[in-house]
């Protein structure tokens, strides 16, 4: 019987650790130094910029909360047009360092991209302009509604699908999201499914089980099945914290009177939960916005449809007199 | 409490009692050798919505009555591509009264599911115990229990590894999940049926909520 039980504790001692980052998932920038990364606002935050450091900035915001950049790479050409397009994993986000739930406050998050702004800035008054994605695109607005223009730098932003600016607004839009899912379906029941073979007891173990549920995107996404958007890693715990901060109740939209630039709104009209009128209630917040669709498309435009997508960015751009470096 | 310490206690709860048994449902008021054979089918929410079948004999041992049997569960939609879990079940009354009555179990786990990510069978064991009031009409009872994956083989699909990670590695890891359970069962017995409703919430056992953190599942059982 010790024989048994020493043969056992041995076997289970040789199995992997699901815990470890590098086995499920992948490691961040803390366990692997061969990340391109940043270290601002007191964390290490995977991150990379292309072009001229001293071209106007196109500050890339990816989706989540908690997912990463990867998806938006090819908005990377716009470096080939003059401009410094940096991208990087928020806090607790895609390969980026990870932070307890509690951590989290209504200021870290702005705080963080105020400071990734000041990093990448080589030259006074550095214009810049935001795409964000998805979260991405809530989060920029968050950053206007509690900066405004940032002294004149903010020249504009491209949101895509933005969920909601208002507790009562993302309520309204994850709705929708979750109710898109089949009650039944294989997608939510393969989720749940397999919570029995891993709890969410660390960051790799909660991160894996997120990504499982965020594969292939909620139904009303319309993601492209044939062409589905990679990424690295999930940020289950900040995914959550950010949720949880929000059911407090937030209003993104009180000072948003004051930011004059214009606005793009860039959506595609296959997704159903981020609907023609949703974005047209959001777009309403801001004094000069405009709203582009894009044909036949769902909510991971920017991959699916780089090309288009990029195209529409550049007329936004030539509209708002945010040209590139040198030109 | 670490999982450790939760399952070891929970261990040492079930060598001390005079058996070993599975919290199945069932009205122990009824268990006996008269009618030793149960067969029970069941379904609603737990880790998805799911079906069951199971069954299970009553045996005497040591002068009481031990029920052993196994089950089959599987999510409704992972019946395609082969989503089970399956379980062989001891269950045996640790104390019992005229009506209250108190039963613990041990059920040993193979697990199988098949999704995006790749393949996972995975093997542990549920230990459990329930314990209320049972009359042969009705019954309630409250369950706690411990469902405990000790080991988990990993095999990751070509879509993981080009669309997320490259670097997975497939294996066995260890210890994998740990969820406890506390809940309610209520039942109602007629002729040689139990009708039972089975209503609780689920935890890691470090205390987070899993993805579906409540279990709501009806089960039919017949004797003979």
């Amino acid at each position: 019987m010790p024989r048994c039980i020493l043969l056992f504790a041995f076997l289970l001692s040789a199995c992997l650790d699901p815990g470890a980052a590098g086995n499920l998932v992948p490691k961040t920038v803390v366990e692997d130094p061969t990340l391109p990364r940043a270290e601002m606002a007191g964390a290490l935050f995977h991150a990379e910029a292309f072009g001229d450091p001293a071209a106007p900035i196109v500050m890339v915001l990816h989706g989540g909360p908690g997912s990463d950049y990867r998806g938006l790479l090819p908005l990377q050409a716009l470096a080939a047009d003059g401009y410094r397009v940096v991208f990087w994993d928020q806090r607790g986000a895609g390969l980026s360092q990870r932070f307890d739930q509690g951590f989290y406050t209504f200021d870290t998050y702005p705080e963080d991209l105020r400071q990734v702004i000041e990093h990448y800035t080589v030259a006074p008054g550095q214009p810049l302009v935001f795409i964000g994605h998805s979260w991405g695109a809530m989060y920029a607005t968050w950053f206007i509604n509690e900066h405004g223009d940032y002294g004149g730098r903010v020249r504009g932003a491209i949101l895509s699908e933005p969920g909601g600016f208002t507790k009562r607004q993302l309520d309204d839009f994850l709705a929708r999201l979750t109710g898109s899912y089949p009650l039944a379906g294989e997608q939510l029941d393969g989720a749940f499914w397999a919570g029995q073979f891993l709890s969410p007891d660390d960051h790799a173990r909660a991160d894996y089980l997120r990504m499982l549920l965020a594969e292939g995107g909620p139904p009303a996404e319309h993601c492209d099945p044939q062409n589905p958007m990679p990424m690295w890693r999930e940020g289950a715990v900040v995914n959550a914290a950010l949720l949880a901060l929000a059911r407090r109740g937030f209003d993104w939209t009180t000072r948003l009177g004051g930011f004059k630039p214009k606005v793009l709104f860039l959506r595609g009209d296959l997704n159903t939960a981020a609907t023609l009128a949703q974005q047209q209630e959001l777009a309403a917040s801001y004094p000069a916005a405009e709203i582009v669709t894009m044909k036949g498309v769902g909510h991971q435009m920017i991959w699916e449809r780089p090309d288009e997508y990029l195209a529409h960015a550049r007329a936004y751009f030539a509209s708002i007199g945010f040209a590139g470096g040198g030109r | 409490m670490s999982r450790h310490g939760l399952a070891f206690a929970l261990i040492a709860l079930l060598v001390a009692a005079p058996g070993v048994v599975r919290a199945q449902e069932l009205n122990l008021a009824r268990l006996d050798l008269a009618s030793p054979n149960l067969v029970s089918v069941r379904t609603g929410a737990e880790y998805g919505l799911v079906a069951d079948a199971g069954y299970a004999r009553a045996v005497g041992l040591l002068g009481g009555v031990v029920l052993l049997g196994g089950e089959l569960t599987a999510p409704w939609s992972g019946l395609a591509h082969g989503d089970f879990r399956l379980r062989a079940t001891a269950l045996l009354p640790v104390a019992s009264g005229e009506r209250w009555k108190l039963a613990a179990s041990f059920a040993p786990t193979l697990r199988g599911a098949s999704n995006d990510a790749g393949r996972f069978t995975g093997f542990g064991a549920d230990l459990g115990a329930v314990g209320g009031y049972f009359a042969p009409g009705w019954f309630a009872a409250a369950e706690l229990g411990l469902d405990w994956t000790l080991a988990t083989r990993v095999v990751h699909s070509d879509a993981y590894r080009r669309l997320v990670f490259a670097g997975a590695r497939d294996g066995w890891y260890a210890d994998t999940a740990a969820t406890l359970r506390a809940g309610a069962q209520l039942g109602v017995s007629f002729g040689r049926h139990d009708l039972v409703l089975r209503l609780g919430g689920l935890r890691d056992a470090g205390g987070a909520k899993p993805l579906l953190p409540i279990y709501a599942t009806l089960g039919f059982g017949t004797r003979w």
